[in-house]
Order: structure tokens, then C-alpha cells, then sequence
């Protein structure tokens, strides 16, 4: 046997060895999670939720975690009612923000 | 460098009028020093027209008299406290009043110290100073007190500038193309919103302001991106944004001194958290962090009402100091703090109401759109 190939054989068999070593037959797999891509859902939800009143919605964070804002132009309780609390599994904050203007 | 005889009796003349103009005696019916109570030598009652008439004579006839004693810089009338008129010699600061009557032709003689007088244009070196680099180092630290006053060319960034039919704005940032200059802002500040054409004038400082057309020109509408009006699905405007032609020596890199300085030419994408700072018109230096981003937002203009998306949204630091007012648009909004520090993230363009919330153009947007790039650090 050439040295290469002994070479070749030990490395092979040390990769073994750890791999044995490191996997847990009885580990639950979680298949890792992408984040939610919030810039597509507004995207894909924001003609339906500007409607008349709603100023703006983006893409933020609330306690830590991604959200949606929706930004209403007063506080209107039947608008807020028609607003739903998560799109796609995003929680949904509102914010009254009044008009944006040009400055 | 000495004034010609002519120069001097321009100069004269010059004098002459602006004495008269000073003397003036008080309009009817109106208050203030030109009263009876009028500070002697101030505003004065002219008492003796006959004898003005023949200081001016006295002028006329005799300057080149004056004007051949050395250091003899200009010769005009003046009043005494009692209102009766007096010749005034200015002098050189070095030249001696030696030898200068009392009196000519029963017109009494005064003089002053004046140091030589120049056209404003002539250069530090032309008038002979030999002190001019210190000179020049003094007037370029020396501020106007505020971002909405006159700026020494070439001005800040972050000062008020705007088109000339416009009230107020700010000058974002100097921005290249190839290898020419221009001044970055907003359309509805340098472009009237969709109203300018190209070649209009850009005034620093803006026109409500005391901006000059075309004194205070410092760059010429160049090219903008127009603001679509509407708020339905299909209109998605990402920036509002202009740039107007210009140069090193008209426009700067820098913010006034209480600011953040240089903006870098490497840019940043905007994430949620990011802390930011900008220097604009209204507000000057402040502090914010993005609290938004991928924002889709309706925005009021004089036109109508326009849909923006993908927009950043920030938020004041300080409950009370707002990050923007109505006249920082245009503003370049840049990192604070960080290894990402002063570089460009956002255009400034748009506020709620109460000023809670700062809209801004992601300045990737702005560069990509008018193909710039930031002249910076």
C-alpha cells in the first residue's frame, strides 16, 4: 500500500470515529429555521391592509422580536378591530403615527 | 496697492451719500432716534442748508488738495451735533493728520483712522497683508451662528439650501457622477417637487431663509427623480431625491463644527436598531434609531398624496428632541457610533405630524437611482 493511501485510510477512519462519536440516535432533529422574510409578507399583504386610515406598515421589532407595524393615521377602534394580530405568523403592532408629510 | 485720484473721488462721492443718508432728519410722525431726543451725532437735524451747499462746493473744488497729503484715503461731509456740516478726512492708519487745516473755507475739518478701503473682491495678498493664511484660518472657523444663515463658500453639508420656489430645505451631502460634483437632496427641496427644470437655482441658504436668486446661488438643478403621485398598489416610489450641479469650491463635504464631521463614502443597508445621527436645516445634530424598515408609507405633498415603499422609519432617542422638524429634509442620515460609524444609511424626506417619526429614502436607493456616489470620507 502506497502512503497516500495509508494516509487516506486513517483519515477516513478518524472521521468515522467522530462522527460516531457526536450523533445522538435518540436527538429529536429540528429542522433549522430560516427567519420569516417580513419585507414578502408586507410585500405580499400591504394592498389589502392600507386601506382608508392605515399610513404605513414596515417591518420592526417589538419585546426583541420581528414584527409588522401598521401605522394608522388616528386612533380609530373599527379600523384596529379590522386589522389582524399576526400576518404569516408575524405578530402585528399597531402604532398611531398621524399623518406623514413632506419636510 | 493706492486708490487713483478717480477711485478716490468715487469714493467721496460715496461717502457723501451714505453721510447724508445717516443725517437725514426724521420722517413725520415717527418714533425712535431720529426724535427730538436723537443722540447727537447719530441722526441730526441738518440746521444750515446754506452751509452744507458749501461744504459740497468745498468738496468738489478742493479734494484733489486733500487727496495730495499722504495717507489720505477719502473726504466727505459730516455733521457736528448742532447739525451743521463738517469736512471728514480718513485717513491710513499710519498716516499722520500733521499738517491738515482746522478748517477749510470756514468748513470745520475732522479725521479718522480708517485703514485703506477696498472693493470687497480684491484678494487678502493684493491688499498687502502678509498675514493671510491666519486670516483666512480665522474666517473659516469663524460660523455663522446658525444652519439657516449664509454660509462662507464653500458651505457646509447639513445647512438650508433649497430651489428657488421653494421655502426651506437642507443640503444633504456633496455626491459625485464620473468626475463632477453635485449637491444631494431631496426633489421636493431642490426640484419644487416635480415643478423644477433642469438649471434652476439652488440657494443657500433657502428662500424663506434670506436666500437671494441669484446671489446665493450655489448649485443649478441637474437632474430628479420624479414623485409619482398616488396611493394605489402600483405606485412605488422608493426615492425622493435631486441633485443639482456644483463644485468643491461652492459645496463641502463637512457638517458645521457641532456635527458629525465627514460622512464616509462606503454606505450601509438599514437594519432595525441601527442607532443614527444627521445634521439638517431645522433640528441641526440629532440622534435616532431605525425602528423600521421595508416600510410602505403615504406620504402628503403639495401634489397630492404619494406611496413610497421599502422606506426606513426612525425614531428620537429623545423623547423631547425630535430627530427631524419641517425644513431637515434633504438630510443625510448616517450610522452613529460603531465600526460603521458616518457611513450613509438613509435620506431624510418625511415626518409625521407631531415629528415622533423620521421617513427616510434607504440611500442605496438614492445613489443607485441617480447613479452617485457620496463624496466623503
Amino acid at each position: 500500500m502506497s502512503n497516500p493511501a495509508i494516509c487516506a485510510a486513517i483519515l477516513l477512519a478518524i472521521a468515522g470515529c467522530s462522527a460516531e462519536n457526536v450523533s445522538d440516535p435518540n436527538e429529536t432533529i429540528v429542522p433549522k429555521q430560516d427567519p420569516p422574510d417580513i419585507a414578502a409578507i408586507i410585500a405580499l399583504h400591504q394592498d389589502s391592509m392600507m386601506q382608508a386610515g392605515v399610513t404605513g406598515m414596515g417591518e420592526s421589532r417589538c419585546d426583541g422580536k420581528p414584527c409588522i407595524r401598521i401605522y394608522l393615521e388616528k386612533a380609530d377602534p373599527a379600523l384596529v378591530n379590522s386589522l389582524p394580530e399576526e400576518l404569516d405568523g408575524v405578530p402585528v403592532v399597531i402604532e398611531v403615527s398621524g399623518q406623514f408629510e413632506a419636510r | 496697492m493706492n486708490f487713483s485720484l478717480h477711485h478716490r473721488a468715487l469714493l467721496a462721492s460715496l461717502f457723501f451719500f451714505v453721510s447724508a443718508l445717516n443725517a437725514a432728519p426724521p420722517l413725520p410722525g415717527t418714533d425712535g432716534p431720529g426724535n427730538s431726543n436723537a443722540t447727537p451725532g447719530y441722526l441730526v437735524k441738518v440746521t444750515d442748508l446754506p452751509a452744507l451747499e458749501k461744504a459740497k462746493n468745498v468738496i468738489d473744488a478742493r479734494s484733489g488738495e486733500f487727496f495730495a497729503r499722504p495717507g489720505v484715503q477719502a473726504a466727505g461731509i459730516s455733521w457736528a451735533a448742532d447739525g451743521s456740516p463738517v469736512i471728514k478726512i480718513f485717513l491710513d492708519t499710519d498716516a499722520s493728520a500733521a499738517g491738515i487745516p482746522a478748517a477749510v473755507d470756514g468748513i470745520p475739518v475732522i479725521t479718522e483712522f480708517s485703514g485703506k478701503f477696498f472693493a470687497l473682491n480684491v484678494s487678502c495678498e493684493d491688499r498687502g497683508r502678509d498675514d493671510c493664511d491666519v486670516i483666512r484660518a480665522e474666517a473659516a472657523a469663524a460660523q455663522p451662528p446658525n444652519q439657516r444663515d449664509w454660509h462662507p463658500r464653500p458651505v457646509p453639508i447639513g445647512v438650508s439650501a433649497g430651489h428657488v420656489d421653494i421655502t426651506a430645505g437642507t443640503l444633504g451631502c456633496r455626491v459625485t457622477r464620473g468626475c463632477h460634483n453635485y449637491a444631494l437632496s431631496n426633489a421636493h427641496v431642490f426640484a419644487d417637487e416635480n415643478a423644477g427644470v433642469v438649471g434652476d437655482h439652488i440657494l443657500q441658504p433657502s428662500p424663506s431663509d434670506g436666500g437671494v436668486d441669484p446671489d446665493d446661488v450655489i448649485a443649478t438643478l441637474y437632474e430628479s427623480v420624479p414623485i409619482v403621485m398616488g396611493t394605489s398598489g402600483s405606485v412605488k416610489n422608493r426615492v425622493d431625491a435631486a441633485i443639482a450641479a456644483t463644485d468643491a469650491s461652492l459645496v463641502g463635504t463637512t457638517t458645521r463644527t457641532n456635527g458629525y464631521g465627514t460622512p464616509r463614502s462606503q454606505t450601509v443597508n438599514p437594519q432595525v436598531g441601527m442607532t443614527v445621527q444627521k445634521y439638517g436645516r431645522s433640528s441641526s445634530q440629532t440622534s435616532g434609531y431605525i425602528d423600521a424598515i421595508n416600510t410602505t408609507v403615504l406620504v402628503g405633498y403639495k401634489e397630492g398624496t404619494a406611496r413610497f415603499v421599502e422606506q426606513i422609519i426612525i425614531k428620537s432617542i429623545d423623547e423631547v428632541i425630535k430627530f427631524s422638524r419641517a425644513g431637515d429634509s434633504g438630510s443625510l442620515i448616517v450610522v452613529e457610533d460603531g465600526a460603521d460609524d458616518r457611513k450613509p444609511v438613509g435620506l431624510l424626506f418625511a415626518s409625521s405630524s407631531d415629528n415622533v417619526l423620521t421617513i427616510a429614502n434607504p440611500i442605496n436607493f438614492v445613489l443607485a437611482e441617480l447613479d452617485i456616489e457620496i463624496d466623503g470620507e
